[in-house]
């Protein structure tokens, strides 16, 4: 059977968002600096980066944020070690309504200058402006 | 999503999940016992039976019925009967670019079809096709440290309050 081939990609679409992001408070990143990576696990549904921050009390939380799927992400550059434990960085997370220290995350200041986000929620104001959100 | 075009069925191939669908192209019409009882009774299925034909050179209309009544329809969550028909339009505007509509049709349910959205996909020449698998292992991993903390568990959030 002779068969043809055409490889497509999804342009932006909210119909493509596999689950919502309500859980998240969206209005304004939660700026975790100098935060130490402790492990970028590589999976599917969503990877996740685990980091621990110190706060000016000197008091450590363990941070755990979820980004787009593996596939969203290797499509804007990520690999599975664009961050690997013991890393420095600056985190930007939107944080879970619950408080916990768990969020969605936005983008990260690697400590060579560098500046990655997130597939979905990568934009400064979480892509509010242009999605039509109705938050 | 990668298009396979066949002489006589093309195939959707979407990474995430590595799923499959079978979209037949040899002129057969809808099967139109399903879930029902004989020899000639179709199970119902998650992915539906389709059937596609070319309305012109550059619109390719599938249509699929005999999903599982237990799935959702879109993301608001619609309920459907097994012989709902959905109507998939894959329309391609200009060269590199793809639109497809959708709409639901079930008179078992809904007083007329109703549309179901729209997404538009850019060709992608040579795509290679990435791992998109969601290990139960990994999915189980992810609700313990990502989705529970962060609400998707609604008990999880009442023992909180009980503090348990």
């Amino acid at each position: 059977m002779v068969v043809v081939l055409a490889g497509l990609a999804a342009i932006a679409s909210p119909s493509f968002a596999h689950h919502g992001a309500t859980a998240f408070e969206l209005s304004e990143p939660v700026v975790l600096k100098d935060a130490v990576v402790t492990e970028f696990v590589w999976i599917n549904p969503h990877p996740l980066i685990k980091a621990d921050y110190t706060d000016e009390q000197g008091i450590v939380q363990h941070w755990t944020m979820e980004m787009g799927s593996t596939v969203s992400v290797q499509l804007i550059g990520w690999t599975r070690t664009t961050v690997q434990p013991g890393d420095v960085v600056t985190l930007y997370v939107w944080q879970a309504k619950t408080g916990k220290p768990v969020g969605r995350f936005n983008k990260v200041e690697l400590a060579d200058g560098t500046t990655m986000r997130d597939s979905q929620r990568g934009a400064d104001d979480a892509g509010r402006a242009d999605t039509g959100l109705r938050q | 999503m990668t298009i396979a075009t066949g002489p006589d069925r093309t195939f959707l191939l979407l990474m995430f999940m590595n799923i499959w669908r079978e979209v037949w192209t040899d002129g057969r019409t809808l099967p139109a016992n399903v879930g029902g009882r004989g020899p000639d009774a179709h199970d119902p299925t998650y992915n539906g039976y389709s059937v596609g034909r070319w309305e012109d050179d550059y619109t390719f209309v599938v249509e699929t019925t005999g999903m599982a009544p237990e799935t959702w329809v879109a993301r608001a969550g619609y309920p459907h009967s097994v012989d709902a028909v959905v109507q998939e339009r894959f329309h391609r505007s200009s060269k590199n670019d793809l639109a497809l509509t959708m709409t639901m049709n079930d008179p078992a349910l809904y007083t007329r079809p109703f549309p179901l959205g729209e997404d538009h996909f850019r060709w992608i020449p040579s795509q290679t096709l990435f791992d998109f698998t969601c290990i139960p292992s990994s999915v189980q991993r992810y609700l313990e440290e990502m989705g529970d903390p962060a609400g998707s568990d609604p008990d999880a959030a009442i023992r909180d309050r009980q503090g348990n």
